[in-house]
């Protein structure tokens, strides 16, 4: 093979590693029993939170910590309201996801029109292998711990049953919030990446609304399994990567090519839940319920 | 210090009025400091743009709208099934308006310039404001009665809000695929298909709209007539939003209909254990949805804007993200369609004050003009939200606070 495909098919490198870290994000702090639809609202604050600290600091390696910092708070402040008082998951997750929204906007708009300048990763195929070394060895711990250390345990017992998980000594509390943690820092570091490594461009406002439900999609089609998760991702992003080459080869309009990301997100939700995946994979069982303890202190 | 978290006896007397109107106050605070702390904008500036909108007959057409969109979630929402997705379904019914309302109910003459003065006074003809490719006009002649094209523009709309809400209903009532994700995500697939069609099929054919991401404009006797200049808001809107109200009210309450849709949000095992085909009341509370949000597309494409134009950045839809906005409506009517209309209001001062708002911050330093009306709305919106999904625990349940080590 000649370097320029080589360089090709690396190229993908950014692409996967930011939906990847995001959606295996996702899966874990789902994996904790909260259901999370904040995802996109927090990936887009994420973007901005990137775009203006790697600005400031001059380096895309400060962008993706302070993501990462913001996202954790998202996080911690979702699981904590949704283990603590008998709360909707789902209406707490999209309540924070228009916060996101809004807060995105306000964060990064003000900076983006005074100055005209993007600090990103550098571009060259050693750093796309980079990205995809770094993201499946933390898709390796992330499974690792969640299939064989005492917290992965606890974090699948908080989300199959919290009640019983509660009465063998878990703190579903601490659990739940270690998850958030995790599982946030995750989805911030994905959102960082994915404006500083694989587009960055100025800043526009709504820049990275709507990838968020493409990990989530991702995640979900993967039945939340981080190893499984590896292939889901890297459907997406070389569907999302090669958008141009389905554009030129197959002489796809450029707006069917934007929508092609989401119908295969539709495909693949489909095909878990149709296929013998779904009860392989099963979610967990306390997912989106109420977690509420009668007469009792939580 | 723990929290100790008690389900009330009895739900928390007035606890439907006190925890809205606490949330909205509470919510604009937070948005308040949000918007200060951020983006320098002056919080009097913020209060002054929320005070002017709730007077502004300009917010009377959202106000319309949002009622209708409060009663098309609130039925799913009874039912526990979360329709997200009715931006994509105004969308279709908008498509599917101007399919209708700029092909079917019209047809285009097209006349040399030299001809062009005896068909700009004939009566029934509409004359595109600027000329074709080739150089001649393009003069748009009913094919139809005005009255018969309005309706059919609102059942072509209806039917097709109604089949996009039905995939995902029916991937929720068989397949079990949550359908907050696939309501949402279909939302995208509608925006990115209206681009296509407005660059595609129903692009303009004049030198101003073809391949600019731009229709032709409706024919003016296909129009609704507005109530007076000073807002948008039309007779046909709020004649829809009374009878689609009135009707909704009357199923939700009054009918077995009704009834067991709100038992499928409170207790679905009783219908099972009744023998009721639960999937069928998903399908429907979805579809029904659909279809009264793909009538908005109409109110908004044949009241508002009588023109597809394309979608520029995904956070600047034609709707101004309306759909979503309407979810903060049912949510705080705390779905009881009695209280959507009050809810309507409140959430349509805050969307106009996001405008107002947005016209006022010219004067901010650092670049705070920027900032889309969407963006400030979500703003406003979100923080509300959330203040309210928090506090409506205390509807229903009492928490204190205690000291550690008693």
């Amino acid at each position: 093979m000649d370097a320029g495909l080589i360089a090709i098919i690396l190229g993908v490198g950014p692409a996967f590693a930011a939906y990847y870290l995001t959606a295996i994000g996702h899966g874990l702090f789902e994996k904790s029993g909260i259901l999370n639809l904040a995802i996109d609202g927090v990936f887009t604050v994420g973007v901005a939170v990137a775009y203006v600290a790697a600005l400031f600091a001059g380096t895309a390696v400060a962008g993706s910590v302070a993501a990462l910092v913001v996202a954790v708070a998202f996080g911690l402040l979702i699981a904590y309201l949704a283990t603590k008082l008998p709360i909707s998951h789902g209406a707490i997750g999209l309540s924070i996801m228009f916060v996101g929204y809004g807060l995105a906007a306000l964060i990064a708009v003000p900076i983006r029109s005074q100055i005209n300048a993007v600090v990103s990763y550098p571009m060259n195929v050693g750093v796309d292998v980079a990205f995809i070394i770094f993201s499946i060895v933390i898709g390796v711990l992330v499974h690792y711990m969640l299939s064989r250390t005492k917290l992965g345990a606890a974090i699948r017992a908080a989300g199959e049953n919290p009640h019983a998980a509660s009465s063998l000594g878990v703190n579903v509390l601490r659990v739940r919030l270690i998850a958030g943690m995790l599982g946030y820092a995750l989805i911030g570091l994905g959102a960082s990446f994915y404006f500083l490594a694989y587009t960055p461009a100025p800043y526009s406002e709504g820049m990275g609304m709507g990838q968020g439900w493409i990990a989530f999609a991702i995640s979900l089609s993967a039945g939340r399994h981080p190893i499984l998760t590896i292939l889901s991702a890297l459907v997406f992003a070389e569907l999302l990567y090669n958008k141009f080459v389905l554009q030129g080869y197959l002489g796809l309009s450029v707006h069917i090519t934007k929508m092609i990301p989401y119908l295969a997100a539709l495909v693949a939700m489909v095909i878990f839940m149709v296929t013998p995946l779904k009860r392989k994979l099963a979610p967990p069982r306390a997912l989106g319920k109420i977690y509420f303890k009668e007469e009792r202190t939580v | 210090m723990r929290l100790i978290v008690t389900k009330r006896v009895k739900p928390l007397k007035f606890g439907g009025i006190i925890i809205p109107f606490l949330s909205i106050v509470v919510g604009i605070f937070l948005a308040t400091i949000a918007l200060y702390g951020l983006a320098h904008v002056p919080p009097l500036l913020v209060y002054s743009a929320i005070g002017q909108s709730l007077i502004s007959p300009q917010m009377l057409q959202t106000f319309v709208m949002l009622t209708i969109l409060g009663v098309a979630l609130i039925i799913p929402f009874n039912a526990a099934v979360w329709n997200i997705g009715a931006e994509g379904q105004i969308i279709w019914g908008m498509i599917m308006s101007a399919f209708i309302g700029l092909t079917v109910a019209v047809r285009y003459i097209i006349v040399s310039p030299s001809d062009l003065p005896k068909y700009t006074n004939m009566p029934g003809m509409f004359v595109l404001p600027t000329p074709t490719v080739s150089g001649a006009y393009a003069v748009e002649a009913l094919t139809m009665n005005p009255g018969t094209a309005i309706c059919l523009m609102l059942i072509v709309a209806g039917i097709a809000g109604a089949v996009w809400a039905l995939i995902a209903g029916l991937m929720r009532a068989y397949l079990d695929i949550d359908e907050v994700a696939t309501t949402l995500i279909m939302n995208y697939i509608a925006y990115y298909a209206y681009n296509y069609i407005v660059y595609g099929p129903l692009q303009g054919i004049t030198i101003s709209t073809s391949g600019f991401g731009l229709s032709n404009a409706l024919h003016p006797a296909l129009r609704f007539s507005r109530i007076s200049t000073a807002t948008t808001a039309t007779w046909e809107g709020v004649a829809l939003m009374i009878a689609i109200f009135a009707i909704a009210w009357f199923v939700l309450r009054q009918t077995t209909f009704g009834l067991r849709l709100r038992i499928l949000g409170s207790n679905p095992q009783v219908l099972r254990a009744a023998g009721i085909n639960v999937r069928k009341y998903i399908v429907l509370a979805l579809t029904i949805s659909g279809a009264i949000a793909g009538l908005v597309g109409t109110i908004l494409f044949a009241g508002n804007l009588y023109q597809l134009i394309k979608i520029k950045t995904i956070t600047t839809p034609p709707t101004h993200n309306i759909g979503y906005t309407a979810i903060l409506v049912s949510w705080l009517s705390m779905l009881d369609i009695r209280g959507v209309p009050i809810a309507a209001y409140i959430v349509a001062s805050l969307f106009q004050a996001g405008i107002n708002l947005q016209s006022s911050l010219g004067g901010v330093s650092g670049g705070s003009a920027m900032i889309s009306s969407g963006a400030l709305t979500y703003v406003l919106i979100g923080f509300v939200l959330t203040t309210f999904t928090v506090l409506r625990v205390f509807a229903e349940y009492s928490i204190k606070v205690v000291r550690e080590g008693r």
